[in-house]
């Protein structure tokens, strides 16, 4: 048990400095500075009522209106990466996208690969069963979703 | 002609019978705690790696005293129709179960710590929300992990000193798991706070060094449990040196007034120490035979079952 203080006080020491530490914690890929400069790329798949790809590229629907007020509290500007499923939450994996909205199933095989905002709890209804909806986040970007968190319980009365 | 069936082992010392009870409860204590401390982990876990990892850990740690628990109950039994040379060595089977599943631990880690490094994986950590604030899940797994790390802590402190008392290798095993548990907890709080900072990385290499540490363990374990099944010269508790009991008991049977030349051959039966002792006498009686084992019996509660023969040249 020799060994014990030695590994085990840095890792508090290390603790206690985070905590008195405002920018923690980080991205890995720095996506937050990203959206700051060069704005939220966000990948959007035709999945209506919630999210609607229109022939000409634009996103409506409420997810794409939330990500937007988002964008708005933050000063964010947002880029709309229309596309398939697969292929956006690919890119997510990658931290290419800062979210992608639409298309998510419960059961999704992407489930432990990227990060899941809060549930949203949009009312199910007869167009759209899904019981709980949530969008896809990049993984490893820690400051990002919590910031992304944090605005949805805040405001979109995420639980 | 009949099948003959070995005297029954030497009752343990009212001192290490009671230093066993105290290991079965330790170990009926470490299965709940180690139940309690996954079931918190698996909740806390998230994306983490080192998380992932220390809660297999956790469960791989149950293997140990499971073991311990069966090998003292089976031992109880004695020798019968079907063991009829005792079930002594229930401890040297338990041994093997036990580093092999420390084995099991460190390649675990090894191999799931470099995949996520070899994969570039971005750990997933999301938020949690406690009294209706969203809170960055890394500070919960840190906490879990934190919590995580002291029963075994405990536990191991009080197994070593009993693994000590009762020379049983298979709880000092099982205090190497507690350790391993530890250090993987507190790698696992290094690897998430490097999360934390966006180092994706640190959670897997924090992982990964502990797991040479426990590879190491678990490795030199399972080459003890084997050499010891094979009735390979008896070893001190941490296998440091061979075990001084062979050589003493040598040395007290080489100074009887009648003694021509001797040679013992012990081995390895859980608690015990057991085997020949070769004598050089070509008149041996069974008064001598009888005083050999009086003098092994006094040396040792260890020395159990000692066989005395001839030592033929070859």
């Amino acid at each position: 048990m020799a060994g014990f203080t030695p590994l085990f006080a840095p890792a508090l020491a290390t603790l206690f400095a985070l905590s008195a530490c405002d920018r923690y914690p980080r991205d890995a890929d720095d996506l937050t500075a990203q959206a700051a400069d060069a704005g939220m790329r966000v990948g959007a798949s035709h999945d209506p009522p919630y999210v609607q790809v229109s022939a000409d590229g634009g996103v409506t629907g409420v997810e794409a209106e939330l990500v937007r007020r988002f964008a708005d509290a933050h000063g964010y500007r947002v880029t709309w990466v229309p596309g398939g499923h697969d292929a956006l939450m690919r890119d997510l994996e990658r931290t290419r996208l800062h979210a992608v909205i639409g298309g998510h199933h419960r059961k999704s095989p992407w489930k432990p690969k990227v990060g899941w905002s809060r549930p949203l709890h949009q009312r199910a209804t007869e167009d759209a069963p899904l019981p709980e909806r949530q969008i896809a986040l990049p993984p490893g970007q820690s400051q990002w979703h919590l910031a992304f968190d944090r605005h949805l319980v805040r405001h979109e009365g995420a639980q | 002609m009949s099948i003959a069936r070995r005297p029954p082992s030497r009752a343990l010392p009212a001192e290490q019978q009671h230093a066993l009870r105290r290991a079965e409860r330790l170990c009926g204590w470490t299965l709940l705690w180690m139940s309690l401390v996954s079931a918190l982990m698996y909740f806390a876990m998230g994306g983490s790696q080192a998380m992932k990892t220390a809660l297999i850990e956790d469960l791989l740690s149950l293997v140990p005293p499971i073991a311990f628990l069966v090998a003292s109950r089976f031992r109880r039994k004695g020798v019968d129709h079907e063991y009829i040379t005792g079930r002594e060595r229930a401890f040297d089977v338990n041994f093997l179960i036990s580093a092999v599943a420390l084995t099991g631990v460190g390649l675990a880690l090894v191999y799931d710590g470099l995949h996520t490094l070899l994969s570039a994986t971005r750990p997933v950590v999301g938020t949690v929300v406690v009294a209706g604030h969203v809170v960055w899940q890394g500070w919960v797994m840190m906490a879990a992990l934190a919590v995580s790390a002291v029963p075994p802590i405990i536990l191991g402190h009080k197994k070593l000193a009993l693994a000590k008392q009762l020379s049983l290798k298979p709880l000092h095993t099982d205090a190497d798991m507690g350790k391993a548990d530890w250090m993987t907890a507190a790698a696992g709080i290094v690897g998430v706070a490097g999360i934390g900072f966006g180092l994706w990385w640190a959670d897997a290499a924090a992982a990964l060094v502990i797991a040479g540490s426990i590879l190491h363990d678990g490795v030199s374990n399972l080459r003890g449990a084997v050499r010891d099944l094979h009735d390979a010269r008896p070893q001190q508790l941490d296998r440091s040196d061979p075990d001084p009991l062979p050589a003493r008991l040598c040395r007290e049977i080489a100074a009887l007034p009648w003694m021509e030349g001797c040679g013992v051959r012990l081995h390895e039966e859980g608690f015990h120490l057991s085997g020949i002792v070769l004598l050089g006498n070509r008149n041996l009686t069974a008064a001598q035979v009888e005083e050999v084992r009086a003098i092994a019996h006094a040396i040792d509660w260890r020395l159990d079952q000692i066989d005395v023969s001839l030592d033929t040249p070859a």
